[in-house]
């Protein structure tokens, strides 16, 4: 399988520029909140140095004259699954993990496309110019995934033939793996991908565990992770502004119920319900809140819904006062079909028993059985559960 | 799943549930499963998943199986395992 891999560095930062052009050019850091502690999310290329969820003071101990931004993750969101959108319409198989980062299928593509760069042309038609991106082509997703890091920004690199000499002098840090395991990789002397490729993987199996076996396949340049394209769900959108600005979790609960109602509206008589919703609201100073819920058997009415929503509320406290509120219905889903116990009542249990002797009398052998447990902790799959005639 | 009654199994009218199925599947040079073949064959597009079972050493016929959780060419998902013992290929879900 080929899979090309577009990066765009900066992700958050560049739809905030998008959104705000003044921007451009100007250090900066968006930052969210984590409890009552400030971290970075993303910052202007210019300052060099920053990671990701530092806290903001060591930051700004570090650049202490930049524009600070509140993250929107929601418009990042939509920023990013409008992106995703463009990308479909070159390759129905596209995957995107995490904002900035997509896994593009492009089996077959050279039907359309005669060569590489023409395949690359469309691909970067797709991506708004804002959103600068490193490209990748590979045999896997994680070569892909290397093949866009080692190119230069708004270029691309397309890795064939022999691999090993790319990933010889790699870092064990581009490991998609745990801390933890990088940490005890470099604990052990072990810093680049040619060390790891060169050791049999009996010893690293024996160290991390299943784990070990996956890096040393990725140190080989191997890896069958699948491309898992984007599930295309009917999408509902439901948003307010509410008359005025508030802190009262019975206001934000009425709009939340308002949302609710239309949502229902949308989704018709059709038999289905919400299988997994996200909450969102926007206080008035930008900072956003969001929570997805999932429910484990669809909520088909109002009452269930607005119940797990009221928890929800109460249990995550909104960062100020709410503007805006909205909610976005992820998944839909059919109502499970419960089976009723055959065996609930006790005269009618009597009854089937009765049935079941005449049926054995008639036609010899055990006619029914029931689902048994013998040894459930078995790990040998069989020994589980038996089959026993009903009634004996 | 039904209560337990606390009557004694007895071996002759019990009938056990998720019996390997034999099955036959091509093999590449390290034993890796390449193609399935049931009512047709199907090429094996990714392992996802192995892992060993070793049990019951202590009997006449030890359990020595690998496991192989695979996804065909078709998006289908299966369990599969070879038999150590005797080199079988069996279809099973874990």
């Amino acid at each position: 399988m080929r899979i090309l891999c577009v990066l765009s560095a900066h992700f958050p930062w560049r739809c905030e520029v998008r959104r705000n052009p003044a921007l451009e050019g100007r250090p900066g850091v968006v930052t969210y909140a984590s409890g009552s502690r400030k971290l970075v999310l993303d910052w202007s290329p210019e300052l060099e140095g920053l990671q990701h969820d530092i806290p903001l003071q060591q930051a700004l101990a570090r650049y202490g004259d930049v524009e600070l931004l509140q993250a929107d993750i929601p418009y990042y969101r939509t920023v990013f699954s409008e992106l995703l959108d463009a990308l479909e319409e070159k390759s129905p198989l596209v995957e995107g993990p995490e904002p900035g980062r997509v896994y593009i299928g492009v089996d077959g593509l050279h039907l359309i496309y005669p060569d590489d760069d023409a395949l690359l042309k469309a691909i970067r038609e797709a991506i708004p110019e804002i959103f600068t991106s490193q490209i990748g082509i590979a045999g896997n997703k994680f070569l892909a995934y290397l093949a866009a890091r080692r190119s230069p920004p708004g270029g691309h690199r397309i890795l064939s033939g022999d691999i090993a000499p790319f990933l010889r002098d790699l870092s064990c840090d581009v490991l998609p793996v745990s801390l933890k395991s990088r940490s005890k990789l470099h604990d052990f002397g072990m810093h680049t991908l040619g060390q790891l490729a060169a050791l049999p993987p009996g010893p690293l199996q024996s160290q991390f565990g299943p784990e070990g076996r996956r890096i040393w396949e990725l140190a080989r340049g191997i890896d069958d992770t699948p491309l898992y394209p984007r599930f295309m769900e009917r999408a509902i959108d439901e948003s307010t502004t509410l008359s005025s600005v508030t802190v009262s979790l019975e206001a934000i609960l009425v709009a939340m119920e308002l949302l609710l109602v239309r949502v229902f509206a949308n989704i018709g008589r059709n038999g289905m319900g919400i299988r997994s919703l996200t909450l969102w609201t926007r206080t008035w100073n930008a900072e956003s809140w969001e929570r997805t819920i999932q429910f484990k058997e669809p909520a088909m009415d109002m009452r269930t819904a607005v119940s797990r929503v009221k928890r929800v509320l109460e249990d995550y406290p909104q960062p100020g006062p709410v503007e805006q509120a909205g909610m976005r219905i992820n998944r839909l889903g059919y109502p499970y079909g419960r089976q009723k116990n055959l065996f609930s009542e006790l005269r009618a249990k009597d009854h089937l028993i009765e049935d079941i002797k005449q049926l054995e009398l008639r036609l010899g052998n055990p006619q029914v059985y029931r689902v048994k447990e013998v040894e459930p902790w078995s790990r040998i799959p069989e020994r589980r559960y038996a089959l026993t005639p009903t009634g004996r | 799943m039904v209560e337990d009654t606390g009557k004694t199994l007895r071996a002759d009218t019990y009938r056990p549930v998720n019996v390997p199925e034999s099955v036959r599947v091509e093999e590449d040079a390290s034993g890796l499963p390449l193609a399935v073949r049931t009512k047709r064959r199907q090429v094996v597009a990714a392992v996802e998943d192995r892992w060993r079972l070793d049990d019951e050493w202590w009997r006449a016929g030890p359990v020595a199986r690998l496991y192989y959780a695979v996804r065909l060419a078709s998006g289908q998902r299966l369990v599969l395992y070879k038999d150590l013992n005797d080199s079988g290929w069996y279809r099973q879900s874990y």
